[in-house]
């Protein structure tokens, strides 16, 4: 599913250049786990903006599901983006003047779903976060963990091949954390692809696969016991 | 603290240039508007004032009741009245009489020329006015006859720098005069006008008696005593024409020297003065449009405030009190009005010249410039920094510290309704303007085009002056030589400005009490042609008619209509008989109805003669004419004008308020969109992360652009809403003043809200396209 060949970012103020990540081989097979590790300011999110084809890299290449996305204009990364993958994030980025529903309901919109399917699809999603009670809240009314489901909900409503997402349990305490990445662990034994940025090395273990980023370079793969049994 | 403070201030400006920019650019050219409009309502209101005695001068005037009610003032009264009112009534101290006899040739050897503001006047006048005499006798100048006072320019033409006093000026190519004073140049401030005064013992000379109650031609003007009071005078003097005209319909009142130019509106006598309705308006919009621009500064700054939430709680952290931090927003607020007021000042200079052709006056820029401007410039820099900055250093002040350093505080959430409303103020004001300039733009061009019952096209018209009146039968027929030359008539007034009213109350069929007013032109057998006004039935006047031409009369079908005649042809008509009846043409401008006219054949009375050219080479027509006529008329300079251009002077007042209305149009929507630029790049800002998380789901460019513009939509809608019922109120009112007007449609309206939005939607387009196509990992980055 995901393909990369000497991936390099490089970040250019007034006068510095600062390398952020330098030759980059990472492909991701579907229906895999993988979590990305490292200290701040490792490059971790820059990799994932540019897989979630929020950004494009400096140089190299970058196969998704077959299509070289390197050079694509912000339009293309866009149509290809919003079919294809959902995005979890620490601060969970939903938007403040719409409901529960309404954020959820966001990615259909952009997809041209029927009103009628939108519905249902939302709801289904939402019964699966046990979000029912808490649709017609505002993302201000929410605890953290209740408002990190809406946000895996919205990554999942539109059933994307892809989720990324970038240390989704960086602001919320253990037992939301758990809860967020036992969601994610289902959704992974469902056949979903999932790569995600954490800190946490508990949380690691989730993953088939963990890959340690240092300074902008892939330090080590390690493949996950459990899943090799 | 203030370095402190300023270094802050100066930092701000300079890491939110665009933010700075607006907000001064918009306060200067607040203050430009708002300082240029000032400039020309001081001047409006000065008039007349720099008289010592500005306060004690009044000007007599008549007030006629009319038979169908209401009621006609004018300002020429019989000349029997000023030296009468003086002996009898000891509050009156002085009297002058002014009489103005139009234009007059002036010679002194071979320097000959046309002057047209000649006036002759009472001895008092320039004892009684202040007109400043650089040379002569104030109490003498005038008290002889065959005197002539000049004023300076009018000297150095005929003398140049040799010394005036004493020497003689030709009038008329007739009489000799002697200079017995000379007057600094008569202020344009003044409502009283001329470059020659006569003493008015020489009226005579003129045709005027200088002592009869029956002709209305002089302006009367009295000096009161100290401590008069001029409303219990104007009692005792109201009915003093009633004896010695035998009626009782024309009062008299007093009107104040200084109201003369604003207050006149009323008063038919041919001058264009100003108004006071004018002035008020446009003072009214001159504070609108810098209000609007403080509302603009006080929209920014205040959504802006989040962005200095954090500085403001950590100085209140470290112990600043709520008064000192609003000190120091006040302070950054004065600071970039007085950065404004310099951009301000220099778009005043840049700007006087339009101002000055469009409003014809002649102000200049050292106004501002002298030391006695730098108080009001002080003051109104501080009265704009304090209003555009109170609410801001207020509203931001009130920050709790704690709040703050949790980023709490919701980026400029509060005083968010207010805000959209001041922004709904000024698109409702700004679409009122659009309404009112295309309305006057569509009206005046109606009059253009408006059919008017006579060909006004290709007519030259040429004052007769002097003896040429008598000798008009031949000059005529010397011009029609002229291959050119289609026709040409002789005649008392121009079409359109036929300035004779007639009152009718004799002819058969006539019920009792009836009565016809028309207007009245005196003219030729060759009028019709000339002008190409049809004839309805009958004939016009013919030489070989048979019998006398004067004891004829031509009428028009609406005088027929008012007459109630249903065979007027051979019927009398107030001692005439009607011979024809032509086609309703206008004889006074658009803004009457046409009306009855009636046209007789009196030679002595012309003032004109119309020469119709024929189409094709005009300028070539004009030179064999000019030719023509220093031959016929050598003691008379070729001075002419064309009959269309003198029509479209008609308008000349309306024309000038069109342009002033268009300008404060451009203004307002200069400042408005100004202020839509700011709120529009703080709203992209504030919704930055949103716009990133939405493309991040997928929206699209476009569906980005369309969501930011929804809210100004929905603002110029509201505006609308606001708008339309004062325009189409404003807008009927100055239509009142034409008789013939395009009605007002739904479709001007709809124009102008459509201009606006289109406006505000392509301010806008400018940051929701660069927030739409902005990298959404940017908007999320630092989260």
């Amino acid at each position: 599913m995901i393909q990369t060949k000497n991936l390099k970012k490089i970040y250019t103020t007034e006068e510095v250049e600062t390398s952020a990540l330098n030759q980059i081989n990472l492909s991701v097979k579907e229906s895999e786990f993988v979590a990305v590790m490292g200290p701040s300011g490792c490059g971790k999110s820059t990799l994932l903006n540019i897989l979630g084809l929020l950004d494009n890299p400096s140089e190299g290449e970058y196969q998704f599901l077959g299509h070289e996305v390197s050079r694509y204009s912000e339009r293309q990364r866009a149509h290809l983006r919003k079919a294809n993958i959902g995005f979890v994030f620490q601060s969970f980025n939903l938007i403040d003047e719409l409901t529960v529903f309404e954020n959820i309901e966001l990615p259909l919109l952009y997809l041209k779903v029927g009103s009628g399917e939108r519905k249902k699809k939302v709801l289904e999603v939402m019964e699966r976060m046990q979000l029912i009670p808490r649709k017609n809240h505002f993302p201000q009314q929410l605890s953290g963990g209740q408002q990190q489901r809406v946000a895996v909900a919205r990554a999942l409503v539109a059933r994307p091949k892809l989720i990324l997402a970038d240390e989704p349990t960086g602001n919320l305490d253990s037992a939301n954390g758990d809860e967020v990445m036992n969601l994610l662990s289902q959704l992974h034994d469902e056949g979903t692809t999932i790569v995600m940025v954490t800190h946490s090395p508990a949380y690691a273990e989730y993953a088939q696969r963990v890959v340690h980023l240092f300074d902008g370079h892939i330090v080590t793969e390690n493949f996950n016991q459990k899943f090799h049994v | 603290m203030l370095s402190n403070y300023l270094k802050t201030a100066w930092r701000t400006i300079r890491r939110h240039p665009g933010y700075s920019l607006i907000n001064v650019f918009g306060l200067a050219v607040g203050l430009a508007s708002c300082i240029t409009i000032l400039l020309w309502v001081r001047d409006e209101v000065s008039y007349d004032r720099f008289h010592v005695n500005a306060g004690s001068i009044h000007r007599v005037i008549a007030q006629a009741r009319e038979p169908g009610g209401g009621s006609e003032s004018f300002a020429v009264l019989p000349p029997s009245l000023g030296p009468a009112l003086k002996a009898e009534f000891p509050e009156i101290l002085q009297s002058a009489r002014h009489l103005y006899v139009g234009q007059q040739i002036v010679s002194r050897g071979e320097k000959r020329f046309y002057e047209k503001k000649v006036s002759l006047v009472d001895p008092d006048f320039l004892r009684m006015f202040s007109f400043p005499l650089r040379r002569g006798d104030a109490l003498t100048a005038l008290s002889i006859p065959h005197a002539v006072v000049l004023t300076e320019s009018a000297a150095a033409k005929y003398f140049g720098s040799e010394e005036p006093l004493g020497k003689a000026l030709r009038l008329n190519n007739r009489s000799d005069c002697v200079v017995s004073g000379i007057l600094a140049d008569i202020p344009a401030q003044s409502h009283l006008s001329f470059d020659i005064l006569l003493p008015l013992q020489d009226a005579g000379d003129f045709g005027f008696p200088t002592e009869t109650w029956e002709r209305f031609s002089y302006e009367t003007y009295v000096l009161l005593s100290p401590r008069t009071d001029a409303r219990r005078l104007q009692g005792k003097i109201s009915s003093r024409l009633h004896q010695p005209l035998g009626n009782s319909n024309i009062n008299l009142r007093l009107q104040p020297l200084t109201d003369i130019h604003l207050r006149s509106a009323s008063i038919d006598e041919g001058e264009v003065r100003g108004d006071i309705d004018t002035v008020l308006l446009f003072s009214l919009l001159a504070v609108f449009i810098l209000l609007m621009a403080c509302i603009n500064y006080l929209n920014l700054t205040t959504a802006q405030g989040g962005a200095r939430a954090k500085e403001i709680g950590l100085r209140k952290v470290n112990g600043a009190k709520r008064r000192e931090i609003i000190v120091q927003f006040l302070g950054e607020s004065v600071l970039q009005a007085a950065l404004a007021m310099i951009i301000a000042l220099a778009l005043v200079v840049l700007s006087l010249p339009l101002l000055n052709s469009l409003s014809g006056k002649a102000i200049g820029a050292g106004v501002l410039f002298v030391p006695s401007a730098w108080l009001p410039l002080l003051g109104f820099l501080l009265a704009t920094g304090l209003l555009a900055g109170i609410y801001p250093a207020w509203y931001l002040s009130h920050f709790t510290p704690a709040a703050v350093l949790k980023g709490k505080i919701a980026l400029g959430a509060g005083g968010s309704r207010f805000r959209k409303l001041l922004v709904v103020f000024q698109f409702s004001l700004t679409i009122l303007l659009i309404v009112a300039s295309v309305g006057i733009y569509r009206q005046l061009r109606f009059l253009r085009t408006r059919a008017v019952g006579f060909d006004k096209e290709q007519v030259l018209m040429v004052p007769l002056r002097g003896d040429l009146v008598r000798r008009v039968e031949p000059l005529k027929a010397e011009i029609l030589r002229n291959s050119s030359v289609a026709s040409a008539s002789a005649a008392s007034d121009p079409v359109m400005m036929f300035g004779t009213t007639m009152i009718m109350d004799d002819w058969e069929g006539r019920k009792p009490g009836e009565e016809m007013k028309c207007s009245m032109v005196r003219c030729d057998e060759d009028f019709l042609k000339t002008h190409g006004i049809e004839m309805a039935q009958g004939r016009f006047f013919s030489k070989d008619m048979g019998g006398n031409l004067e004891g004829k009369i031509v009428i028009s079908e609406s005088a027929v209509r008012a007459l109630g005649l249903v065979s007027p042809l051979g019927k009398r008509l107030d001692r005439r008989e009607i011979v024809g009846v032509v086609r309703d043409f206008h004889a006074r401008s658009l803004h009457s109805a046409i009306g009855p006219v009636a046209l007789v054949y009196d030679p002595g009375k012309f003032a004109y003669l119309f020469v119709k050219i024929k189409p094709g080479n005009t300028a070539e027509a004009l030179a064999t004419l000019a030719g023509t006529w220093k031959r016929a008329a050598p003691d008379h300079p070729f001075d002419f004008s064309f009959l269309d251009q003198q029509i479209d002077k008609l308008y000349r007042a309306d024309r000038k308020l069109a342009g002033v209305v268009n300008g404060f149009t451009l203004l307002a929507l200069l400042v408005a969109n100004l202020g839509l630029l700011g709120m529009a790049s703080y709203m992209t800002d504030r919704r930055w992360k949103e716009i990133g998380i939405r493309k991040v789901l997928g929206a699209s460019m476009p569906q980005i652009v369309v969501m930011l513009s929804r809210e100004f939509i929905q603002w110029v809608a509201l505006a609308t809403i606001l708008a339309w019922p004062a325009a189409l109120f404003l807008l009927r009112q100055w239509l009142q003043a034409f008789a013939y007007r395009l009605p007002v449609g739904i479709g001007i309206f709809v124009l102008s809200s459509l201009l606006a939005l289109l406006l505000a939607l392509a301010t806008v387009s400018y940051h929701s396209i660069r927030a739409a196509r902005a990298n959404p990992v940017d908007s999320l980055r630092y989260e």
